[in-house]
């Protein structure tokens, strides 16, 4: 590749010329190279113009959809717990924090005080904090996930992890303790950095705690 | 409307960082913003054929707000709120569909009607991958890209709005083309 096709794809790219061009036919011919180079740049190029048209559209139609969507709903709650704690697991907040627990003790009083007893044996609030203990922040190695949360009878816990590469893994089996050692096979994903997150569920599978993410950094 | 001017940009990124800062009020109203990220999600899935279905979405939902709550200190306020939860709403969901094995139809339709191919036979694939260069990429350069494809301008208004040439802005662009390229493909950034 040499300046002359650099500036021959630019043109294209930007919309100056043609790729039917005579002059940018006769260089695919010429050049095995610039054929190849050019036929990417119009793959991405396709895909870049897909996405904009995508993009344009669905912000057009969420715009006049007034419909709630699945899962909309536990957005706000999702939000608010997570912004007054710090990645690292620590309060960011106490005011903050103390009002959410303060209501979401009267919100539990109400609750309870509405149902005469506890039909299910679980709570379906707003789910509160489970604590994740460690690894949290910068650590030699990872050995086991440890959180603190007192499950009811019958519950179990979720761990999810969020690499930075933007792919996660979530545990398939059920939790039973407040700690987990991860498979051999994550060993390698765990030297870098990721974030972590522990669900926690009632016996009929509602979701009755979170906690995280924490962000870790290994370094061994 | 979604798509706004820049300054409402700027008022977004105010709000992120007051947000970021755990202020309850800016707390509130960036919940309510991205609630969008729900509604990108059922639109897209069922644009691509209903893949998912509803306990999917929702739980894509709150995967999705876990990375905007993230990523909130790289937001810069280059595009609004929505479209930066939209573009990792978008990627979220075509991971998920990708890993699962499960096709959305018209990717594909999309791809072939812009006119062009995929990459590696596999659009959704090949769509994951540009997204995944773009986050590569610098900040200016992705600006670029962006004014270009997604806000569709013209290479005058792409000068006007950073405050260069036309010519300039076409060239700092095609670097930055070249560099999406060569990430996509796997190839070192800086060459071409």
């Amino acid at each position: 590749m040499d300046a002359r096709h650099l500036e021959i794809l630019e043109r294209i790219a930007t919309g100056e010329l043609d790729r039917e061009d005579p002059a940018v036919v006769e260089l695919c011919r010429e050049s095995e190279e610039f054929r190849a180079r050019l036929a990417e740049q119009s793959e991405l190029l396709a895909v870049l113009e897909a996405e904009g048209g995508e993009e344009r559209e669905v912000l057009a139609l969420a715009a006049e959809d007034d419909s709630a969507a699945p899962g909309e709903d536990r957005i706000p709650t999702l939000v608010l717990e997570s912004l007054v704690v710090e990645p690292g697991g620590r309060r960011r907040s106490v005011w903050v924090r103390t009002v959410l627990v303060a209501a979401a003790v009267v919100a539990l009083l109400v609750l309870q005080w509405s149902r005469g007893t506890d039909e299910g044996g679980e709570t379906l609030l707003g789910p509160p904090g489970v604590e994740l203990l460690e690894p949290v922040g910068e650590v030699e190695r990872v050995a086991a996930f440890r959180w603190d949360y007192d499950l009811p009878p019958g519950g179990w816990f979720q761990l999810t992890l969020r690499f930075d590469d933007g792919t996660s893994f979530k545990t398939s089996s059920r939790i039973m303790r407040a700690e987990w050692k991860p498979e051999p096979d994550l060993g390698e994903r765990l030297s870098a950095g990721f974030a972590w997150e522990v669900t926690g569920f009632g016996p009929t599978g509602s979701v009755v705690a979170r906690g995280g993410p924490a962000r870790v950094d290994a370094s061994y | 409307m979604i798509l706004a001017g820049d300054s409402q940009h700027l008022g977004d990124l105010k709000l992120v960082k007051a947000a970021k800062c755990g202020d309850s009020s800016a707390v509130k109203d960036f919940a309510q913003r991205i609630k969008c990220a729900a509604k990108f999600l059922s639109i897209q899935n069922r644009r691509m054929g209903s893949p998912a279905n509803d306990e999917e979405l929702a739980d894509l939902a709150q995967d999705v707000v876990l990375v905007v709550l993230r990523k909130m200190g790289g937001y810069e306020g280059r595009g609004s709120i929505e479209s930066w939860v939209y573009r990792i709403a978008r990627l979220e969901l075509l991971v998920y569909l990708r890993e699962r094995g499960r096709r959305p139809a018209p990717v594909g339709d999309m791809l072939d009607a812009a006119g062009g191919g995929s990459p590696k036979g596999d659009e959704r694939f090949a769509i994951t991958v540009v997204h995944r260069a773009l986050a590569r990429l610098r900040p200016h350069e992705v600006e670029l890209v962006e004014l270009r494809h997604l806000e569709g301008l013209t290479w005058d208004k792409i000068g006007a709005r950073l405050d260069c040439p036309a010519n300039t802005a076409k060239t700092r662009y095609h670097r930055a083309l070249v560099k999406l390229q060569n990430y996509v493909h796997d190839r070192d950034g800086e060459d071409g």
